[in-house]
């Protein structure tokens, strides 16, 4: 059934919040605005595709293409290695931690997929089914990735010195 | 571990909100969502709006409106090439999108490609090949007229087209053997022996009798097989005796063989046939080229390409383990439109049906050239569709199976390249192939937004013949 616009509306009116927040850990203020608009419009031409209830992460999904690319774009402003630049939608570790350096170093040293499974359940809060749809990975997939992101991540905060995770 | 997993989730979240508690996330207007339906969504793998947007002036437009995802920053690297995306070469791609159009009007269908669970979230490098042409056309017709014994020089064809040059050797009217080059691409020669085929006639009274196999003149498997291999070996084509597909058949022998790269079978292949009733070699094709690797560069993951097929611009095409689908469309809408429209008794096909797509078996077309990208008659004004049209029906697709391989791509140039892609079979069993070079190492042709097809934008022919 194809969804109208008054329905698209309002279903997807609930989820402005959560997807400026999603962007705005990923990319500078001034770009959330046109980004959301093109999540939206990218939502509304493949509005039959998601499924009831999946709603957000299939946001956070299109979100995270559209980021990627933004970055890649930017990137490639300021080196001719940008345009190679692996896809990486998560949050950077400059953009959010300067109040913990510790952190930061050893967010740094994560994957940018490791990076993203933890953004998604840690900072997003999606479970983590969501987060599979979120990512287009299986469920399985999210757990075992979730899994090795935190030890890694502790791990590396381990190698600063900084034992204490809290 | 529970406990220190906790932990860190929590001190995790209190950075992240310390640090953004001064600059929180913006409230989005409504109008982001209501506005939705009348924006244009942009394409989740072109650059090209962006660059667009960044350029400063109406000729910079003009100059990155054939390659936009890379002029727009003078520092960044040049595209390899950029694909072929209006005319040149694009059989595959135009034919593409024009099937495409077809069925969206015909079946008023809508795919929509989601990744199955099986796919590969993991990135990877592949190289590039350039296939270029050695030679020249009148060096290339020399070797291949002398070899089955054509005799004259080399002219242009009565299709001659500067941008799509083609020269013969012998007449170009079926009376006798001729050799003819394409100049572009591959540079496809193709031999024809129109005399190898004898006439048939007879009355409507005349009872036709099927020949049979055991009757033919025509090499054995085992012969055609080793000839095949000489004949390719000396026209460029490195393969085993072994690799050589041979069919016999009560009419002709035919063998033909794809060029493989790192192990790759490609969608370019050589071919050669002799006739039943006479014994003789009535066709043979081949390409003049030599395969030079320009560079190992990285590829997006399985998962990720899958969004590619909505994009016709990403589109190749693969080798013999991966026919159907868009190729086959293509060869059927464009680059094999004259063995369509050659009817029963014209030859069947043509050695540019090795081009994208197309398994390359059948007898060489010796008069026309098929030019890439040149398809069915143009009409000048769009047929009115019906109102109001009717909701697509949206039918969504899950890959569960995608193979690396190697594409056969057309440049803008009117060149062929060998490029890293995925074959994804489709529930039906035939196969897509989209490149799976990260964006940025080609450039694209500007996206052809499905709603705004016209007839004459999607195809434009490149050359009237």
């Amino acid at each position: 059934m194809t969804v109208s616009r008054a329905h698209f509306a309002a279903l997807y009116e609930q989820y402005l919040p959560a997807v400026s927040a999603y962007l705005r850990r990923r990319v500078a203020r001034d770009d959330v605005d046109d980004l959301a608009a093109d999540v939206f419009a990218v939502a509304w031409r493949k509005r039959d595709s998601v499924a009831a209830g999946e709603e957000l992460p299939w946001l956070y999904r299109i979100a995270g293409y559209l980021v990627a690319n933004h970055r890649r774009r930017l990137a490639a402003r300021a080196s001719v290695l940008g345009w190679f630049a692996v896809p990486d939608s998560a949050p950077a570790a400059d953009a959010a931690l300067d109040g913990d350096p510790a952190l930061a170093s050893a967010w740094a040293t994560l994957s940018a997929t490791e990076r993203e499974v933890l953004a998604l359940v840690v900072l997003d809060d999606l479970a983590v089914a969501e987060a599979a749809v979120a990512l287009g990975v299986t469920p399985n997939a999210v757990s075992v990735r979730l899994h090795r992101a935190k030890k890694s991540l502790v791990a590396a905060l381990g190698a600063s010195g900084d034992s204490d995770p809290a | 571990m529970n406990d220190s997993s906790e932990n860190l989730s929590q001190r995790l979240r209190r950075s992240f909100a310390s640090e953004n508690s001064t600059d929180v996330s913006p409230d989005l207007s409504p109008d982001v969502v209501h506005g939705a339906a009348d924006r244009r969504a942009p394409r989740l793998v072109n650059h090209g709006r962006v660059t667009r947007a960044a350029s400063l002036s109406v000729s910079a437009v003009a100059a990155v409106a054939v390659g936009a995802l890379v002029v727009a920053n003078p520092f960044a690297p040049q595209p390899l090439f950029t694909a072929a995306g209006t005319g040149t070469a694009s059989a595959l791609s135009a034919a593409s999108e024009s099937a495409d159009a077809d069925l969206r009007i015909a079946q008023w269908i809508d795919y929509e490609y989601l990744p199955g669970d099986g796919l590969s979230t993991s990135g990877g490098r592949g190289s590039v090949y350039a296939l270029q042409r050695t030679g020249s056309p009148e060096s290339v017709l020399a070797d291949v007229s002398a070899r089955y014994g054509v005799e004259g020089a080399a002219e242009r064809t009565e299709y001659f087209d500067e941008q799509y040059p083609s020269y013969v050797v012998g007449p170009e009217d079926g009376s006798a053997p001729s050799v003819t080059i394409s100049w572009v691409g591959t540079a496809n020669w193709w031999f024809s022996n129109p005399g190898g085929y004898p006439q048939v006639t007879r009355d409507d009274e005349t009872e036709f009798v099927e020949p049979r196999l055991e009757d033919s003149l025509a090499p054995g498997e085992a012969e055609a097989r080793s000839l095949a291999h000489e004949a390719f070996t000396a026209t460029g084509l490195e393969v085993a005796p072994g690799d050589i597909t041979v069919t016999v058949d009560p009419y002709q022998t035919m063998a033909s063989a794809y060029l493989t790269v790192d192990g790759v079978a490609t969608a370019l292949d050589w071919g050669i046939a002799w006739s039943a009733q006479t014994g003789e070699l009535v066709w043979a094709y081949g390409h003049a080229i030599e395969v030079v690797e320009r560079g190992t560069f990285d590829t997006v993951s399985a998962v990720a390409a899958v969004d590619r097929l909505s994009d016709w611009r990403w589109f190749g095409a693969a080798g013999p383990d991966y026919q159907g689908g868009y190729s086959i469309l293509a060869a059927e809408s464009g680059v094999a439109r004259d063995a369509i429209d050659g009817g029963a008794d014209a030859p069947v096909s043509s050695p540019e049906g090795s081009e994208p797509g197309e398994p390359g078996v059948g007898e060489p077309v010796p008069a026309e050239p098929i030019e890439p990208g040149e398809g069915e008659p143009i009409p000048t004004e769009p047929e009115p569709l019906p109102e109001p049209l009717p909701e697509p029906e949206t039918v969504t697709v899950t890959v569960e199976d995608a193979e690396a391989t190697l594409l056969l791509l057309w440049d803008a140039e009117g060149n062929a390249w060998l490029v890293p892609g995925y074959a994804m079979q489709q529930p039906e069993g035939w196969w897509n192939a989209v490149v799976s070079l990260v964006e940025g190492v080609i450039a694209l042709p500007e996206p052809i937004d499905p709603g705004m097809i016209e007839p004459g934008i999607i195809e434009p022919a490149p050359a009237e013949q």
